[in-house]
């Protein structure tokens, strides 16, 4: 593969990246040309499909790694977005595409006729090495996140492993969620706005779906995203416990009006 | 009064499974003490129950040795308040009820009100109760029966309500509009979870300070808050941090386990 530098590739206007989380380009770069998920072996990086893949963050980075993928597909249901990445980015890397997925969502993908909020991903089965999700989950109310459970599983190859970006709290410090309730919400107008899972629930989903968690990372600020590597039942790697995180610095005060937010959620696009 | 009182039925079982505990013991006040211990018996005297139900807490009220002078419950159930008014009102006439007609998917679905005034005067009583009611409302209602507490509340008067509480510091997405925790989409009020400060600030802005707390007996349970005006002599009670209290606990993995080999 031909290694493509940082700056034969454009960046995203800012309208997009303020919609993605940082704005800053260096969120958009790889200097250093490292894998980007370090925890995840290079070989998983041969076939990645990113579901949510914005204005091409990620694809970005993944072009200028050492080991970039033979193959990426970006899907998105900002519209916009994917145009861009289709003008911008696949001219340069012929062996990334990027699809719209027009499922419904309030603020970005409204004008549908029906209200359709899930799809099949436009993969064939057991097609991609890495499956890559950030700050998806994360905006999926849980009906929307069990089927996309079930697509991540159904297109991951054997060895292949998915990493997504999960809230996540204990279900014991919410006993009022009964039977199948396992997400919080804090914006009845946009469900989606942010949907908090119970850590209980995302391993279960992970055994139902012929899945194990074999990496987890908690968030460096109290109350951010958990990164959650998966891979088959069938993968070498143990399943591990989510480690604590009750200890992580608290990222909100309460010092007068305004509540202002730590200045370092920005480093792990906590304002989407 | 209090031989008549006795006489209260326990209301249908259908009722009491809506609103909690079944056991008719929870209906009842064999002692004839007051029904919060920690309340001293001068707020008794005029008594509004926001969501009293099939009048569990009016039965218990009615049996108290020291009994109200005068008792408003209202809910948006109105086969409960129909039952309230023909079980309880003619053994204790000073015991009133009245339907809140505001809109419940489950139980009041016809109404178009999302928030409705409260039928009291302003300043007409010493204590206002609301037992999992605030537990049930969005963040928006919340603040309207706040400044409805404010209003028919006398100026030594004191609200005694039941939350859930977080904490909004382990919820950094929240923006600061956003105060409430909801489970259920399609039924919003099945459970909502409040920001422990917002509670705290929503009631200063209402004239009101918490002068008892008492926590959850399990982790995530209700928070029993007893409010007063800024002015009462009592001093403001501090919420303690949300994991003090006690409850479920232990290696939730461990729980978990077992689940696991099922799927």
């Amino acid at each position: 593969m031909t290694s493509i530098e940082s700056n034969q590739l454009p960046y995203p206007p800012m309208e997009y990246r303020i919609l993605v989380g940082p704005t800053d380009e260096r969120y958009f770069d790889n200097p250093y040309r490292v894998v980007i998920f370090p925890y995840i072996a290079n070989e998983c990086f041969r076939a990645v499909f990113d579901f949510g893949c914005g204005c091409g963050r990620v694809a970005r980075q993944l072009a200028l790694q050492k080991i970039a993928p033979e193959r990426y597909l970006g899907i998105d249901l900002h519209k916009g977005m994917i145009e861009w990445c289709q003008q911008n980015l696949t001219p340069k890397l012929p062996h990334y595409r990027f699809e719209h997925h027009n499922v419904y969502r309030v603020h970005m993908n409204r004008r549908l006729r029906k209200k359709i909020t899930t799809l099949p991903f436009p993969a064939k089965d057991r097609e991609f090495t890495l499956v890559n999700a950030t700050s998806v989950f994360t905006h999926l109310v849980q009906d929307q996140a069990e089927f996309y459970h079930r697509e991540v599983a159904r297109i991951l190859a054997e060895d292949g492993v998915y990493h997504g970006t999960y809230f996540l709290v204990d279900r014991d410090d919410f006993p009022m969620m009964l039977g199948n309730q396992n997400a919080l919400y804090l914006n009845l107008t946009d469900p989606s706005f942010a949907v908090i899972f119970s850590k209980n629930w995302i391993y279960e989903e992970a055994h139902r779906n012929g899945l194990k968690i074999i990496h987890a990372i908690a968030p460096a600020l109290r109350g951010g995203q958990w990164v959650i590597v998966m891979a088959h039942q069938s993968h070498p790697a143990p399943e591990v416990e989510l480690p604590e995180s009750v200890n992580a610095p608290v990222a909100r005060y309460y010092e007068g009006e305004g509540t202002p937010l730590h200045p370092e959620l920005k480093i792990i696009g906590l304002e989407k | 009064m209090l031989d008549q009182t006795r006489q209260i039925p326990i209301p249908p079982v259908e009722f009491r499974q809506l609103v909690g505990p079944t056991d008719p013991k929870y209906f009842d006040n064999p002692t004839g003490e007051l029904v919060y211990p920690r309340i001293p018996s001068q707020y008794y005297r005029k008594v509004f129950d926001f969501g009293c139900g099939c009048g569990r807490v009016a039965r218990q009220m009615a049996l108290q040795k020291i009994q109200p002078e005068a008792y408003l419950g209202i809910d948006l159930h109105p086969g409960m308040i129909k039952w309230c008014q023909d079980n309880i009102t003619p053994y204790a006439p000073q015991f009133q009820f009245m339907h809140h007609d505001v809109f419940y998917i489950g139980w009041n679905k016809e109404s178009p009100n999302k928030t409705l005034a409260f039928p009291a005067e302003d300043h007409a009583y010493t204590l206002v109760t609301a037992i999992s009611v605030f537990t049930h409302l969005e963040q928006d209602s919340a603040v309207f029966y706040f400044a409805e507490v404010n209003r028919i509340l006398e100026e030594d008067g004191i609200l005694h309500a039941t939350w859930f509480l977080f904490d909004k510091a382990d919820f950094p997405m929240m923006q600061d509009f956003q105060n409430a925790l909801y489970i259920n989409i399609p039924d919003p009020v099945n459970a909502v979870i409040f920001d422990k400060t917002w509670v705290v600030n929503e009631a200063k802005k209402h004239n009101l300070k918490i002068i008892t707390i008492k926590p959850p007996v399990v982790r995530g349970g209700q928070w029993v808050l007893t409010m007063a005006r800024l002015n009462h002599p009592s001093p403001e009670k501090t919420i303690p941090a949300m994991r003090a209290t006690s409850g479920k606990s232990g290696n939730w993995m461990q729980r978990l386990g077992a689940k696991l080999k099922q799927i």
